[in-house]
C-alpha cells in the first residue's frame, strides 16, 4: 500500500518536471522562432494585425537584401578577421599564463593570478575612453589589429580563467613522472599537457570566439569606419538609418545569431565544467 | 656544451617566462588604462579636443556626488541587478532541479533550453524591440488576447515599464547559463547523500536545504558573484533598448558614464562616474576573494 503511493508520488512529481521543462522550453524558443519566422515574412504579413506566427508565403527576399547591401561581406570579413585574431592571441597567452600560474609557486604568481581575476571583472565601459586615446595615439583607431588588441582585455583574462581550472585537473604524477625522466618542462607543455588539455582548448576558444564575434561596445566607439566596422555595428546603422526595415534587421539577426547558437549547442557540456570546476573542487 | 646549459636554464624558469606575455597584456590594457582613467578623471577632458586643459582636482567627484543624476542610476543599477538575479535563478534553479529528476529527452531539454544564452546581444535587443513594438509587436497581441491588457503598451518607451522590460528581457536572457551551472554542481553531490535523505524520508524543501544547498554553496556564491558584476557593469542591453530613457528612467551607471562622456563630450566627468562604478565593483571583488578562500596555499584563481 505504501509503496503504490510513493510510486505514484514519484509518477506525479515527474510530470510536473516535465511541465515546467515543456513550459520554459516553449518560452526560450518562442522568441527565437518568432525572429526566424519573421525574417521570411513578405512586409504584408509582417505587419499584419493580428500577427501570423508562421509565414504563410515565406520569403528569402530579406536574406537578399541583406547579402546584397552594399558592405555586408566586407563587415563579414572585418568580424572574422578580429574575432580570429583576439582568439588566438587570447587563448595562447592565456593558455601559457594558465601553465605558468598553475605551475610550481614563485615569487609574484599569487598577485598575478589575482590581478587576472580582477582584469577578468573589469567593468569593460571604464576601459573604453583610455583605450580610445592610447589607440588614437599609436594611430591604430580604426584598423583591425587596433580593435583585435583592445579584444585582449577581456579575451585574455577570460582564457586564463577557463583554462587555469582545466590545467589543474591534469594529475601531478603524470608531470611529476615525466620530469623524474630529466624531460624539459617545454617538452612536458607540449607533449602532456597540451594534449591533455586540448578538447578543454578548444573549447575555450569557441567560447571566447563568440564573445568576440557578438561584442559590441568596443567595436561601436574604436572602429566605426565602413573599414573596420564589424556585422552587430554595422546592423546597428542599419537599424538607426531612416529608413527602419524591420524584415532586413530580423533576417540580420538571424544570421548573426546562427554561429552563436551552433557553437555554443557544441561546447555547452565542456564549457561548464570548465566555468565550474574551480567553484567545485576548491 | 654551454648552449645547452643556457637552454636547461632557461627551461627551468618556463613558468616565469611563460606569464610575460600575459603580464604585459595586464600591464598595458588593464593597468595602465586604469591608472589613466584615473589622471582623466581629475581633468576637464573634453571630446572634441581630446585635450585636457585643466587639472581640476576632486571637482568632477564632488559635481557627480552631488548631483541627483547619478544617484538615481546608481538606484536604478541596483534594481537592474537585483531583480534580474532573483528571476534568472529563480528560474535557473527550477529547471535544474527538474532537468535533474527526468530521463527521457534530458540532454534534448538541456541544449534546446540554452538558445536565449547564444543570443549576441544586438540580436537581443533588437528581437526585443521588435516583439514588444506597441503597433506590430507580438507580445501586446498575446497580451490583449489574454486580456491581461486592454491596450498595447510601449513597453520600452514608457517610463514606468522601461526598466522592467530590460529585466525581463535579461532574464529570459540569463536563466539558461544558472541552470546548466547548477546542473552540472549537482553532479558533484555524491549520489548516495540523495539516497540517504530518501531513507530518512525527507520532503523537497528539506532535501535543498540539507542536501542540496550546503554542498553547492562555493557554486551558488562563485555564480552570484561573477552575474552580480556582469549585470552592474552590463551596458549593451539598456543602451540598445531604451538608451537609458525615456528620460533617465532606465539610466544606470555604465550608461550614465557613457553619455556623459561621449554624448555631452565631458570625457573627465565620465571617467570620473567609471571610477565610482569601478568601487562598487571592486567592492564584490573584495568579497569573492574573502569569500572564495583566497588563502596563501590556493591562491591560483
Amino acid at each position: 500500500m505504501k509503496d503504490h503511493s510513493i510510486k505514484r508520488k514519484k509518477i506525479i512529481s515527474i510530470v510536473f518536471c516535465y511541465s515546467i521543462l515543456s513550459l520554459l522550453l516553449i518560452i526560450a524558443l518562442f522568441p527565437f522562432l518568432h525572429m526566424l519566422f519573421s525574417s521570411l515574412k513578405p512586409s504584408e504579413e509582417l505587419f499584419m494585425r493580428p500577427p501570423v506566427f508562421v509565414p504563410q508565403i515565406p520569403t528569402l527576399k530579406w536574406y537578399e537584401r541583406v547579402i546584397t547591401y552594399s558592405n555586408f561581406f566586407i563587415y563579414l570579413r572585418n568580424s572574422i578577421i578580429i574575432t580570429v585574431g583576439a582568439t588566438l592571441f587570447g587563448v595562447v597567452i592565456g593558455a601559457m599564463s594558465a601553465y605558468s600560474l598553475t605551475s610550481k609557486p614563485y615569487k609574484g604568481q599569487s598577485i598575478i593570478s589575482k590581478s587576472v581575476l580582477i582584469a577578468y571583472m573589469f567593468p569593460p565601459i571604464i576601459l573604453i575612453i583610455p583605450l580610445f586615446q592610447i589607440v588614437n595615439k599609436i594611430g591604430l583607431a580604426n584598423t583591425h589589429i587596433g580593435l583585435i588588441l583592445t579584444y585582449i582585455t577581456f579575451s585574455f583574462p577570460f582564457s586564463t580563467y577557463l583554462l587555469i581550472s582545466y590545467f589543474r585537473t591534469i594529475p601531478k604524477d603524470i608531470t611529476e613522472a615525466a620530469k623524474i625522466d630529466g624531460a624539459l618542462n617545454i617538452k612536458i607543455f607540449s607533449t602532456i599537457i597540451l594534449p591533455l588539455t586540448g578538447p578543454a582548448i578548444v573549447s575555450t576558444a569557441t567560447y571566447s570566439f563568440i564573445n568576440s564575434w557578438n561584442e559590441f561596445l568596443y567595436a561601436f566607439i574604436l572602429a566605426n569606419s565602413d573599414r573596420t566596422k564589424t556585422l552587430p555595428v554595422a546592423l546597428y546603422s542599419v537599424k538607426g538609418g531612416e529608413m527602419m526595415e524591420w524584415g532586413t534587421v530580423l533576417s540580420w539577426c538571424t544570421m548573426l545569431t546562427i554561429p552563436s547558437l551552433i557553437f555554443f549547442f557544441l561546447i555547452s557540456k565542456q564549457l561548464v565544467s570548465g566555468l565550474t570546476a574551480g567553484a567545485v573542487k576548491g | 656544451m654551454k648552449d645547452r646549459n643556457i637552454l636547461k636554464q632557461l627551461d627551468d624558469h618556463l613558468a616565469q617566462l611563460f606569464i610575460i606575455p600575459g603580464l604585459i597584456c595586464l600591464i598595458v590594457f588593464v593597468a595602465y588604462p586604469a591608472i589613466l582613467t584615473i589622471y582623466n578623471s581629475m581633468t576637464n577632458l573634453s571630446m572634441l579636443t581630446m585635450r585636457a586643459t585643466k587639472f581640476v582636482g576632486l571637482k568632477n567627484y564632488v559635481e557627480i556626488i552631488s548631483g541627483e543624476e547619478f544617484w538615481i542610476s546608481l538606484l536604478n543599477g541596483i534594481k537592474y541587478t537585483f531583480y534580474s538575479l532573483i528571476g534568472q535563478f529563480f528560474i535557473g534553479y527550477v529547471a535544474a532541479l527538474s532537468l535533474e529528476k527526468i530521463i527521457y529527452c534530458k540532454s534534448i531539454f538541456r541544449v534546446m533550453l540554452l538558445t536565449p544564452w547564444t543570443f549576441p546581444s544586438i540580436a537581443l535587443t533588437f528581437l526585443f524591440s521588435w516583439m514588444l513594438d506597441p503597433s506590430f509587436g507580438i507580445i501586446n497581441f498575446i497580451l490583449e488576447g489574454l486580456n491581461i491588457i486592454d491596450n498595447p503598451i510601449p513597453w520600452f518607451g514608457a517610463k514606468n515599464t522601461a526598466l522592467f522590460s530590460v529585466i525581463m528581457m535579461n532574464i529570459w536572457f540569463g536563466f539558461p547559463f544558472i541552470m546548466l551551472t547548477l546542473l552540472s554542481g549537482f553532479q558533484t553531490i555524491p549520489n548516495e547523500y540523495f539516497e540517504v535523505a530518501e531513507i530518512e524520508g525527507l520532503n523537497f524543501i528539506q532535501k535543498q536545504k540539507y542536501v542540496i544547498l550546503p554542498n553547492l554553496k562555493k557554486v551558488f556564491g562563485v555564480l552570484l558573484i561573477l552575474r552580480t558584476i556582469w549585470i552592474f557593469n552590463n551596458y549593451d542591453f539598456i543602451f540598445l533598448t531604451t538608451g537609458g530613457g525615456p528620460g533617465i528612467s532606465s539610466q544606470t551607471v555604465p550608461i550614465y558614464s557613457y553619455i556623459t562622456a561621449w554624448k555631452r563630450m565631458a570625457m573627465g566627468r565620465g571617467s570620473a562616474i567609471t571610477i565610482l562604478l569601478l568601487i562598487f565593483v571592486g567592492l564584490f571583488i573584495a568579497i569573492y576573494f574573502k569569500v572564495f578562500g583566497m588563502s596563501e596555499k590556493e591562491s591560483n584563481l
